[in-house]
Formats: C-alpha cells, structure tokens, sequence
C-alpha cells in the first residue's frame, strides 16, 4: 500500500480514534462501513482501503450513474499526443494536429444531423484537445459546431449525450489509491478486472458499457430531454464557435450546468450507497418516528446523530426505513413531504425534529424509521426558470448584456447635492 | 435657484431642477458625503456605479438613502436588489422609516413577512407593480423570476454586489439602463455549483463577481467608482488585523465609537480566541463549545456612549464554516430564539456587538480550499462591534504549516498563518 495512501487514511481515522490497520482488517471483511466511520474522509478511507485489500474497485453506488452510451464516437489521447478515435467497430490514429482535424471531419459529429451524437472521452485532457481542434478552419463548419457541443455537454453531468470517464468512473467506483492518484484507461480496466480492449479507444469503450451495467439511476432520463432539446436549437442556429461565448450564451450555459449539477445530486440521494454517504454529511438523516399527528399533519422524528444541514423552514422529503432502503422521488415509490419547523437537542444528545405541512402516501407510525432527504430538484421548474432567465438576456432594453457601450442618458442635478458631493473625501 | 453647468458627463454636472425641488412638500435633508457622491453620479446618469464598501462601512444605510432620494427628489422608478430575504426585508423597513413609500415584492405564494415595518406595501403579484410606484424591493432570486413586462426601473440599486454573478447581473439589468452596485470586496464569492472549466481564466467570466466581471468588460471609462474609507463597525484591533490581509487595495480606518465588553468584571480585548481540538469538523465538541460560550457572553455587560447593560441574546452573532455547525448550535441554543445563528455565506452583511467564530479550518485535517477561502475567514472576523471570540482548532496551526510545505505558492496560506498567531 503506498504511504500516501496510509498518511490520507491516517489523516482522517486518527481523530475518530480509529487505526489504519484497524480500518484495513474491517474493510476486508465488510463490504460497507460501520457507523464508526462517521466522517466523509473516513467513509471514502474505509471504501479505498477495502479496495486495496480485496484487489478491486468497490462500487460506491448501486446504481449505474450513466444511461447507456448507443454507438458511441470514443476518443482517448495516448502519453504522446496521439489521439484514438473509435466509431462503429472501426478505429482510427492521429498522430497530428492535421490528422486529427481530417478525422473529426469524416466523424457523424455535425449539428446538423437530426439526432445528436454521443461522445466519450478518457478525461478532460482530450476535450481540450478537441477544444483547440474546433478552431481548426479547415474543420467544417457544422462538424466544429457539433463537437463544440459535445464539449460543452460533457460539462452537464447527468448528459446523455457526453461522458468523461475519469469523472464518471469515479463516480461509481473508488479504486485503493490516494484520491488524487491519476488513473489511466489501463489503470481502470485493472482494477475493474475488465479485459482491455486492443486500442485505448476500445479500452474507454468496455469501460463505458462497464459503467453502463445493471439498473441505471432513476431519472437520468430526464437529461434526454435537455440533450435533445439542446441539440435542435443548435441545429436552428450555429453560433460562432471561434469567437468567446457572448454574455448570454455564457450566462445561460453557467445557468443549464448548475441546473444540471443540483439535478444530477439530487437524483443521487435515491442510491442506497450514496444515501448512506451522505448521511455522513447530514445532508440524508436517518430518523426514529416518535409521534405523529396525521389529523394536523405533523410529526416528530429524531435522529440518530447530531449531524444536520438542514434549517429551520426547509422543505424536506423521506421515505420509510434507513437510508439503505433510499427511494427514488422520480420512480414509483412515493414519499412524504413535509416543511422542518424545529429542532431540538435531546438530553440524549440526538436531534428532535418536527415535521409539518406533512403530505404522506402511507401515514408513518410511531416507531417506524424514516430517512429525511432534501426535496427533490425539479426538471421542470428548471426549465422554466432558464426560459425566464433567457427571456432577460433578450429584453431589448437590456444595454448591459451584449458587448457594446453603454448608451448615457444625462439628467440635471441640483446644486446642494454638487456641493454635498464635493465633500466627499 | 442658482444652476452649474456641465461640460463633462462624468465629474461635472448640470442645472438645479426648479420644477422637482418645487414638486416637494418640503426640503430633503441635505445628504452626507458618501451617499451626495452616489447620489450625483446616479442622478446625473452614469450608467453604471460601483461603491466598493469595508464591512460596517454603511452599505446599506447609503443605499436607503440614496434610493429615498431618487426616488423623492429625482423622481425615478427605484428598483433595489438584495441577496437574502432577510435584507431584502430590512431595506425595505428602513426606507418605509424615513417616510418613502416602499413596495417589497415576495414570492408568489408568499405571504406578508412578520415583522415587515407597517408601512411597506408587501406585493407578490408583479403584475400590480405597475400601480405601486415609488421604490421596489426584492430579491435577485425574485426579480429574476419576474418578467421584465411587469416593471421596469430607472435605476437598479444591487446591495452585497460582489454576492452576484455576472450572469445574474446580466440578466438583472434588463429591469434598467442604470445600475448602481454596491457591496464589499472582501466578501465570499458568489456560489456556482456549475462546471465553469469553459470560462477559465476569462475576466468576464459568467460566474465571477459582478462588480469585477463588470470592470473587465467596461473599465474605467463606463464605470463610476467609489470607495468608503471608514469603518464604523470594527474596532481598531480588528481593522489592524483584517484591513492588510483582505483590503490590500482599500484602505480604510476605524471610526467606531467606544464599545467594550466586560465578562467577569473584565473589560475584554476586541478578539480573543479559545483553543479546542475535535475530532472532525462534525464533532459535536464544536458546537458545545460555543454554546457555552454564548451563554457565558450573556452574563457580561456592553458600555457604550449611552451607558452600560446586560448583554442580551440579540446582541449575540454566531458565525461557522459549515452548514451543519450552524444547525446543531441552533438547537443547542434553541431557548435563545433572538440569536443570529449561520454560516459565513448565509451572514454576510450582518453585523452584531459579539461574535462567536468558529475558524474556518475547526476539525479539518487538512487545509483544503474551503477552508482557506480568504472571503469565508474575512466575513467571519468581521461581523463584530465591540468583541469576537474565536473558537480554534489546535491542530489547525500544523495544518497549515504542512499546506504551506507542500503549496509554497499559495499566496493565502501564510496569511491565515499570520491570522491564527494574532488570534493565539
């Protein structure tokens, strides 16, 4: 085990008063952390030494975190410089700059293709290489738009449409390494036990439909929609990817990635696994129901620890059992909705919550547990805050949002508020 | 009445207004200074002004003002911006106090706040602002949602400006063709949860702070600046302290009057520190250490120049890092309703006799970059009047001596270094 891996682990078991050896024993054999490991750092050490115990990645969700990549286009940039590219059972080399731009060229990445294409990179290193192809001039026009789209998908987690996989491998898997080890395509295939394939570009490929297996994160779908409908506005109007974003463009983008980012956590909350890591940032509580009032619709849980972030006035969401049992507020499974309207330290030292304004499919009892979430973020109500957010950027009046002067209208000003604004030191 | 006439657009200006000045029912109190130099460049049109602001240096007194004035003497649509609900609510009490008429629009399925000054039209239905007239507040969250068909203003007043993205300022701006920014520079950065790699680098990047975003695209040329030099908040220890570290770049002093604590028949220095070491930063040590150091504050008195009291609970501030340190010593202290209780984000512009601090590194076992972020540790030193206690982590001191071993660039580290020293 490397001795920056043991001085992390240190780090952050020592003060819970636990050991690496200790840790290491115990994650050998569990494949889930105790209640002991009760920070962030010392449940991802439990996670990353287990790995290294057992010789392989453990999934830190239960779900895939990405929705299945169809015929994807696959790049990966090899140590010097060369670029990968794979495309519907065929593969292709770049050795240079030229090369590459040739390539992209003949790829099924142009924006105005009725469907948009799907990408997947090995990390950020080959989309910026592909950042500075799109200025290529001899690139095509519509082939530049395309990837210039793609690129800029890639920075939407939860999109359909691009996939980064030194992000999203991380995102399901943690390998026993310090977290901030750079792992190679080849690094990743070991670790997942995955046979690699016989060109990078194929390696990312069987690491994609690695990531894809199983049941895929309840609500990704909705990303479809926004990819989709991305890609047909692009196709009505190609910006100048060669110049900067204007500020609209780049407002919006800010805009559609944060939406983006709070859409993707949430729906992270329904994994089982991550509902158990975040109950060790107080974001997911785990709660004892201790009375309920169905006819007022309040009910009062308490927690099993004192770990909370949430105030006074927050809308929260729960579901009934342990954060194992995380429900999916996209899927099937209904939850109770209520507003937090106290906190209250108990002489046992745990949180005594009161819930109200609750709205409940199935009326939780006294005694039953019930995980609180944060409540869900909304696709649609997204949406229709980026349509009025555009809808500013487009008010006629609005001088400050494009780059030109600003016009200067000029009105009198009374002569006590000259004096008076003379003295100002 | 005598008139000045004007031949720059900028720094001179035009004739007094007969016809206005006659329209009111009696003179306006002349303004002070600050809120005159606003006030001339606003009226007078520049089209965009930034006052930069030390904390405690009057932001929002000199937007109340300089919006009563607009709007009453100018006669100009006011809009204001605030960046919580809680100023949003404050400015418009205090406007409504000087006898302004004042609208605060709320979200639609809001009702009337408690407490809301009883003279403040609450509103939250922007189709009738129209008929309001006089000065509108909200805010950014709520004018965002509101469509610009609705209202539109002359002049856009946006308080804790450097709280603001510049995306949102672009989008904010399409209420007006005038914006007069005004905020502390050395506040924490707006918080963006989207990738921003595409804007790397670029100073008009969508999600830095508004002001500096604002400066790179239009420079000196369109932009009016101001500067207020005085503090009227921080004592002079505090100033010594914070003024180097986070305010390079605006020097001001402290004008405070005389506030002192006295705690066990002691007067108290205006920062003291107590160490503790957690086990992390969720270790409920933290939290109970500045629980009972809160109520050891509320046996204390606080003399000012009109006398001597009790310290009471709304004299008290308690500011952390993390979001769940601010919940737990909520309810750790939930019999004391009257405290102000967050996180450095959450608190910004507030300000109280006594501060409780808990160190931005408290628990942490290593330095990361939430933790050195300069704009948390600034707002959490500075929301004091007479005396801030610093709950310190003692791991915290080796912390930051490996961080500086191994990031010898990092500029911010020996700063916090020098800050912990001063504060042990």
């Amino acid at each position: 085990m490397s001795t920056t891996l043991i001085a992390w682990a240190q780090r952050h078991l020592r003060p819970l008063g636990l050991t690496v050896a200790q840790a290491r024993r115990e994650a050998a054999a569990a494949a889930h952390p105790s209640r002991a490991y009760a920070t962030p750092g010392a449940f991802e050490a439990f996670y990353r030494l287990r790995a290294h115990a057992i010789g392989a990645a453990t999934p830190i969700t239960r779900f895939s975190p990405i929705v299945p990549a169809h015929n994807p286009l696959v790049i990966t940039t090899g140590g010097q410089g060369e670029v990968h590219l794979h495309h519907d059972g065929s593969d292709y080399l770049a050795a240079e700059p030229s090369e590459l731009t040739a390539l992209l060229a003949t790829m099924p990445v142009r924006a105005d293709s009725s469907r948009h294409p799907v990408l997947v990179v090995d990390g950020a290193h080959t989309l910026r290489t592909l950042a500075a192809v799109i200025t290529d001039p001899d690139l095509p026009r519509e082939s530049a738009a395309g990837l210039d789209w793609l690129i800029q998908r890639a920075e939407h987690p939860g999109s359909t449409a691009a996939y980064v996989l030194s992000r999203d491998l991380r995102r399901r898997w943690i390998t026993g390494t310090h977290p901030t080890a750079r792992l190679a395509l080849a690094d990743w295939s070991r670790w997942l036990g995955v046979t690699p394939g016989s060109t990078p570009a194929r390696d990312a490929l069987t690491l994609v439909e690695a990531l894809a297996q199983g049941h895929t994160l309840s609500g990704l779908l909705d990303f479809t929609e926004d990819d989709t409908y991305s890609w047909e506005r692009l196709g009505k109007g190609l910006q100048n990817w060669r110049a900067r974003d204007s500020r609209a463009s780049a407002a919006l983008g800010l805009l559609s990635r944060s939406h983006a980012a709070e859409l993707y956590d949430s729906l992270s909350y329904g994994d089982p696994l991550v509902a158990d890591r975040q109950t060790r940032t107080g974001t997911i509580l785990e709660t004892v129901v201790l009375e309920a009032d169905h006819t007022a619709h309040i009910v009062t849980v308490e927690t099993t620890s004192t770990l909370n972030r949430h105030r006074v006035g927050s809308r929260l969401q729960a579901w009934a059992g342990d954060a194992a049992q995380a429900a999916d507020p996209a899927g099937s499974q209904a939850l109770t909705s209520a507003v937090l309207t106290q906190i209250e330290v108990t002489p046992g030292g745990t949180l005594r919550l009161t819930l109200s304004e609750t709205v409940a499919p199935a009326r939780p009892s006294v005694g039953e547990h019930l995980t609180l979430r944060p409540k869900a973020a909304d696709p649609w109500h997204q949406r229709k805050y980026r349509a009025t957010y555009a809808a500013h950027y487009r008010t006629p009046g609005n001088v400050f949002s494009r780059r030109q002067q600003i016009p200067t209208t000029r009105r009198t000003v009374p002569l006590d508020v000259v004096v008076a604004a003379a003295d100002q030191e | 009445m005598r008139t000045t006439t004007n031949t720059n657009p900028v720094t001179e200006t035009v004739s007094g207004q007969t016809t206005i000045d006659a329209a009111l029912p009696a003179p306006a109190p002349a303004p002070d200074p600050a809120t005159a130099a606003a006030l001339f460049a606003t009226w007078s049109g520049d089209p965009l002004v930034l006052i930069d602001s030390p904390p405690g240096a009057g932001k929002t007194t000199l937007i109340t003002r300089l919006a009563q004035q607009l709007a009453s003497r100018a006669h100009l649509r006011v809009a204001i911006a605030g960046q919580t609900r809680v100023q949003a609510h404050d400015l418009a009490g205090r406007i409504a106090s000087l006898g302004q008429p004042v609208t605060l629009l709320g979200g639609r399925t809001e009702r009337r706040p408690a407490g809301l000054h009883t003279e403040v039209t609450y509103q939250s239905n922007p189709g009738q602002l129209r008929r309001e007239g006089g000065i509108v507040v909200a805010t950014t969250a709520r004018w965002l949602w509101t469509a610009t068909n609705n209202y539109v203003a002359d002049v856009l007043l946006v308080d804790e400006a450097y709280q603001i993205t510049y995306a949102d300022l672009g989008a904010l701006a399409a209420f007006t063709q005038q914006l007069v920014m005004v905020g502390d520079p050395g506040q924490i950065d707006p918080v963006v949860t989207g990738d921003t790699t595409r804007w790397n680098g670029q100073p008009e990047a969508p999600d830095r702070p508004a002001p500096h975003a604002i400066l790179a695209a239009h420079g000196d040329e369109q932009v009016t600046r101001q500067r207020l030099h005085r503090s009227w908040r921080l004592g002079p220890a505090t100033v010594a302290l914070i003024q180097p570290a986070f305010y390079p770049g605006l020097p001001f002093t402290s004008a405070r009057p005389e506030e002192t604590l006295t705690l066990d028949g002691t007067p108290t220095p205006e920062l003291t520190s107590i160490p503790i070491t957690p086990t992390a930063e969720t270790d409920p040590l933290i939290c109970h250490t500045v629980a009972d150091r809160v109520r050891h504050l509320l046996t204390g008195t606080l003399t000012t120049a009109d006398g001597t009291r009790p310290v009471t609970a709304q004299d008290i501030a308690v500011i952390t890092p993390r979001v769940t340190q601010s919940a737990l010593t909520a309810a750790l202290l939930a019999d004391l309703p009257d405290l102000l209780i967050g996180t450095a984000n959450a608190i910004q512009g507030a300000e109280r006799p006594l501060a409780v601090v808990v160190h931005p590194l408290m628990g942490l076992p290593e330095v990361t970059p939430f933790g050195t972020d300069p704009g948390r540790t600034c707002v959490a030193l500075t929301r004091h009047r007479a005396h801030a206690t610093v709950i310190i982590d003692t791991n915290t001191a080796a912390c930051l001596a490996t961080a500086a071993t191994e990031h010898p660039d990092d500029t911010w580290i020996p700063i916090h270094q020098h800050i912990l020293e001063a504060l042990t």
